[in-house]
């Protein structure tokens, strides 16, 4: 509660919200730590507008740690969610009811944002840049550059926008909107990362049986397995190694290990003359 | 062959400090990913077709891996700058320089969990100066946070480069023919782990007919990337709009 005691709530100018925002854009995660990970952040970016609000040592003191409280989302959800609090904040919202609103939302979001923007978002944009930069083109890593660069910034900036003109409000209209967005591009994302997956890993067989015919003259005939995979189903041993991985993944397997085990395999394997 | 100069580790080094904070800040143009941290870090060294090789395998191997929830990860940003500039010193084919990113980032990754354990001191700080309604030293703490991540980069990367080139390049000379074609193999199958790791996170049960979609377009009738993604978008977008009520 800020010391007015009028019916009025302490009107934040419109440019100490967008310091809130430029401070949250600019070093979100500089001191992020196990303990409590984004909260210093948090605190660090709403400041600005504590300022405005509370004017004793007291409340910032009360404010302040409000604020240091853990708090951890997805990096672009964070967004609507200090956008929200900032203006809960002004509103003159009680302590509860803001802690409610940051904690209980962080977790979805962060669920949300992870699988549309990191999963889905960048996997799409740099396995494209990956596959431009193996044709030896640094057009690659420059185009991912501009597309997360205009993605990122804009989805912040609208989102933070949003979370302050609804405050609480916002689940709601956010809500039914993203799950909208977060279907079409995992669909559209499952396809490339099919495709990407397909062209990226290479993986050949360079194995051939041969047999001898017992007749007067002794013929060699010669079976070359990759020809017979192919024709079974293209890309056979990508989808093996794929789903070889998958389940290991899937079962909770270090993805360090899955890497070294691969290399051990792949010299293994070549040595072996299994694979090409 | 002459190790990098002083001033090169620098750079490097001052890079790789510079890749993961602006990936822990704006992260506009995500410099901690592999492919970009490689591909600059080629730049630095003067070759950049090893920089772009090197980080778009790296890149695809952990296509999926992020810190969800704050879990750690391998360092790819350190692995991947160090595998280029050990391979370009050392004259290694960009598969055998992967080869030496992975473990590298493996290890890094321990000195990015201590960095994570360690910067608790920093919000203990800020808990202090919140007690007496210290705003502005809330504030100070949580900027020099930028230091203790800045060096957990720097400093592999400065050491690594300074102690280390000598040792690669002794090990190059002794790198025998299976070890590197067995690399080259690797190269081929890794990125299987980047791509594997996302169809777990990703909603396969629901959407798989996509995902057969663009094997079937890939692999059988061999239509690019971008092909493939508009036909897949089309084909998201018509089932959107189908989806609704109106069209019921």
């Amino acid at each position: 509660m800020n010391t007015t005691t009028s019916t009025e709530n302490i009107k934040i100018p419109k440019n100490v919200v967008m310091k809130c925002f430029w401070r949250f854009f600019f070093f979100w995660q500089v001191s992020w730590n196990f303990e409590r990970m984004q909260a210093h952040g948090f605190a660090y970016s709403i400041i600005p507008a504590l300022r405005k609000l509370y004017t004793t040592e007291k409340e910032m003191s009360i404010a302040l740690k409000r604020h240091l409280e853990f708090f951890n989302t997805n990096l672009l959800m964070v967004a609507p969610l200090l956008g929200g609090t900032i203006a809960l904040e002004e509103q003159q919202a009680d302590p509860e009811t803001i802690r409610g609103f940051k904690t209980g939302l962080m977790g979805p979001f962060a669920g949300i944002g992870d699988t549309l923007f990191f999963a889905l978002f960048n996997s799409i944009v740099y396995g494209f840049g990956a596959s431009i930069a193996l044709q030896g083109s640094i057009m690659g890593p420059i185009l991912v550059a501009i597309a997360t660069t205009i993605v990122y910034t804009a989805a912040r900036y609208f989102m933070f926008t949003q979370g302050y003109a609804q405050g609480a409000s916002l689940i709601k209209n956010l809500g039914g909107r993203v799950k909208e967005v977060q279907d079409s591009i995992a669909m559209l994302g499952l396809a490339v990362i099919a495709a990407l997956g397909v062209s990226v890993i290479s993986v050949t067989t360079p194995v051939k049986f041969t047999m001898v015919q017992e007749s007067a003259t002794t013929k060699q005939l010669l079976f070359e397995l990759q020809p017979i995979l192919d024709n079974l189903l293209p890309k056979f041993l990508v989808v093996l190694v794929v789903t070889f991985v998958y389940y290991l993944i899937k079962k909770r397997v270090n993805p360090s290990i899955v890497a070294i085990l691969l290399i051990v395999i792949a010299i293994a394997l070549r040595a072996l003359g299994v694979l090409a | 062959m002459e190790n990098y100069s002083v001033f090169t580790m620098l750079v490097l080094a001052l890079w790789g400090a510079f890749s993961q904070i602006e990936f822990l800040g704006p992260r506009v143009f995500q410099l901690g990913r592999p492919l970009m941290s490689a591909t600059v870090a080629g730049l630095i060294v003067g070759n950049l077709p090893m920089g772009l090789a090197v980080g778009a395998t790296l890149e695809l191997l952990a296509l999926g891996v992020y810190n969800y929830g704050g879990a750690p990860i391998p360092d790819y940003t350190t692995g991947a700058i160090l595998g280029v500039a050990f391979g370009h010193i050392s004259g290694l084919a960009p598969e055998v320089a992967v080869g030496l990113a992975v473990p590298i980032a493996v290890l890094a990754g321990q000195i990015d969990v201590l960095t994570r354990v360690g910067n608790s001191f920093l919000v203990h700080k800020a808990d202090a100066a919140a007690e007496k309604g210290d705003a502005k030293s809330v504030e100070k703490w949580h900027l020099l946070g930028m230091i203790p991540w800045g060096l957990s980069r720097f400093l592999p990367i400065f050491l690594g480069l300074y102690f280390g080139s000598e040792v690669v390049q002794n090990i190059s000379s002794f790198i025998p023919g299976w070890l590197t074609a067995g690399l080259k193999t690797a190269g081929g199958l890794l990125p299987a782990l980047g791509i594997g790791m996302l169809l777990v996170y990703l909603p396969i049960k629901k959407f798989w007919p996509f995902l057969v979609l663009g094997f079937v377009l890939a692999a059988y009738l061999k239509i690019p990337l971008l092909g493939v993604a508009l036909t897949a978008g089309a084909l998201a977008a018509l089932f959107t709009i189908m989806r609704k009520p109106e069209h019921a």
